[in-house]
């Protein structure tokens, strides 16, 4: 996390010209196509693009500066566009072959704001095919290595945003996340992703996987280049008509609230024991940990498994060939599975007990979640996955128990609201790992006041944070009383993936 | 176990227009029979109480003038771009009606 540079970092250095955009964009793209053929994060490098950015940038700069650094808050930023984000000219997959020669006439609004304020685009990232999955592997490109160790998954759907960040390909790099996409990847890869409240960025441009979970999410290297980004893309677009504008007044307690349900059995025990030390992290920092329950989450998976191919199969259904791609026989197996499963939760013999069920469930998980956030807590940590990075191929027999790794992403996407994924810590083997900091709908400004905190704080400890954890936030603290969820914890640990 | 039959698998497939090989429809018929098993504990849930409902907040109309965009419209060229086949400017679409009609 402290090695690649941050946003304020390069344009300091682009400020004082001790580097121009130009040698950047040179740099970065040589490093790309030296070091990502190991790691498999990008499906195109946009080479002539990127240098043709840097000129028009270096051009403004000579011209005036002051101008230049004043219109673009982004200047010189190489980035990376998930390639599920339309990019006029270039051409956008999904990571799936059905698209393999699709070249969109316009551009994600996304894309056009982070465009506006002075990026400079090295290429189009690896996902799994039409953002279904959470290891990278669907990808029909080719599964995406974990930067850490290139013998594990990097974590899916936004597969390559994470490992193209982690490997300082890119200082930045947009993902979606509709249960998980861009949080779980960015825990297993060792960098901060942001999945905002839905309704808050514009989805136009972005090809849809389901409408009404689906977010546009934020990798980077520190929480404050994650509210950079989040700032330039939030707002008003004409084109996606769920976005809202609202305001949010917190209750400011400075309360934690640890959902029990997410470390009951399935949890492995290292991430468990990695989360306990964020917690004393929090208590030093003046926070007050409480224990709060959402009994119904443990449904959310579910939940999640009804409505969303329900989605799919209807946002897939114009995969036809006709306009652009080929034709549906081109769907990989993991589309058609979906596809299939929406048609059949969709059906008239299973939609009463399938579809409508899983709206009013989902009501019920909605609405506790709401309540603990206006009664009891102003945020809740928990993990973003049951289990540490696995090793590229071990899972892919076996869709459930990869099904099964969102389990505990999918309550901010049921709920709509934003969750912070922060790196935190290293497991024995070497993999990063982390957790999930979640907040009331439209709170991400505090998310990122806490997550800075948090940031900086073990920052600061960088020495004496050891790999093995031995680390200075050993203190246990006395608001919280996790023994006996730790135990319950241990035993299930083997039980991860397995109903 | 055992709900989700081989010939339930080959209708959810003539519906959603995929064209499955043997060994697909063996395979997606083990596992949706998993994952139906799995998602099907939302049945255990009580939600007499819940009003049914699909939006969990109520819809906001957003509306803008109907005009016309030049920035923002395509082509027939640019709009035809990625089509395979097109005739006089036009997307050749498979045929949908027999000569009976």
């Amino acid at each position: 996390m402290a090695k690649n540079k941050t946003i304020r970092e390069i344009r300091e250095l682009i400020t004082e010209k001790k580097i121009s955009c130009m040698e950047l964009a040179v740099e970065k793209i040589k490093r790309i196509k030296k070091e990502d053929p190991k790691i498999n994060s990008f499906i195109t490098i946009t080479e002539n693009e990127a240098y043709a950015k840097a000129k028009t940038l270096d051009d403004h700069l000579a011209k005036n500066s002051d101008e230049a650094l004043g219109m673009y808050p982004l200047l010189g930023i190489p980035i990376g566009y998930k390639d599920i984000f339309l990019t006029k000219g270039i051409r956008t997959t999904a990571g799936a072959k059905l698209l393999n020669d699709y070249v969109p006439q316009y551009s994600a609004t996304v894309v056009e704001r982070l465009e506006k304020a002075g990026v400079m685009m090295m290429g189009k990232l690896n996902c799994d095919a039409w953002a279904h999955g959470s290891s990278g592997e669907n990808s029909d490109f080719g599964a995406t290595c974990n930067p850490a160790n290139r013998d594990f998954v990097a974590g899916g759907s936004s597969s390559g945003s994470a490992a193209s960040v982690a490997s300082d390909f890119c200082t930045i790099a947009t993902a979606t996340d509709t249960c998980g996409s861009t949080r779980l990847p960015a825990n297993y890869c060792g960098v901060v992703g942001l999945k905002p409240t839905y309704g808050v960025i514009s989805r136009y441009g972005v090809i849809a996987m389901a409408s009404s979970l689906d977010t546009v999410g934020v990798m980077a290297n520190s929480v404050e280049d994650s509210q950079t980004v989040f700032e330039i893309l939030m707002g008003e677009d004409k084109h996606d008509a769920t976005l809202l504008r609202q305001g949010f007044e917190g209750r400011g307690t400075k309360t934690i609230g640890l959902p029990k349900e997410f470390f009951e059995k399935g949890l492995d025990p290292e991430i468990a024991k990695n989360i306990d030390r964020a917690v004393a992290v929090f208590t030093k920092l003046g926070y007050k940990i409480i224990d709060v329950s959402l009994p119904h989450t443990k449904y959310g998976i579910s939940v999640y498994y009804i409505i969303q191919p329900a989605e799919v199969s209807s946002n897939l259904a114009r995969f036809d060939g006709v306009r652009f791609g080929a034709d549906r026989s081109a769907f990989s197996a993991e589309a058609k599975r979906r596809i299939i499963l929406g048609t059949y939760v969709l059906s008239s013999d299973y939609h009463d007990a399938y579809y409508k069920k899983a709206m009013e469930v989902k009501a019920i998980i909605v609405d506790e979640v709401e309540t603990v956030f206006a009664k009891t807590a102003d945020f809740l940590l928990a993990p973003v996955s049951p289990g540490l990075p696995f090793k590229i191929g071990e899972k892919v027999s076996d869709p459930l128990s990869l099904y099964l790794m969102d389990v505990y992403a999918a309550t901010a996407n049921l709920s709509g609201i934003p969750s912070l994924a922060l790196p935190f810590g290293t497991s024995i083997k070497g993999l990063p790992m982390g957790f999930q900091l979640m907040g009331p709908k439209f709170s991400e400004q505090e998310l990122f006041t806490i997550g800075r905190q948090f940031e900086n704080f073990v920052l600061s400890c960088t020495p004496c944070h050891s790999r093995e954890g031995g680390n200075l936030y050993k203190q246990k603290t006395k608001t919280w009383i996790p023994h006996q969820v730790r135990d319950d914890s241990r035993k299930g640990g083997n039980d991860k993936g397995k109903i | 176990m055992g709900k989700v039959t081989e010939e339930e698998i080959i209708k959810l497939a003539k519906l959603a227009k995929l064209e499955l090989k043997e060994a697909e429809i063996g395979k997606l018929t083990a596992d949706l029979d998993s994952i139906v098993d799995y998602i099907g504990a939302i049945g255990e849930v009580d939600t007499s109480h819940i009003k049914s409902k699909l939006w969990d907040r109520e819809p906001q109309n957003v509306s803008r003038e109907d005009v016309v965009n030049p920035l923002n419209s395509l082509s027939v060229e640019e709009a035809t771009s990625n089509a395979k086949n097109t005739k006089n400017n036009l997307f050749v679409v498979p045929k949908v009606l027999n000569k009976n009609g």
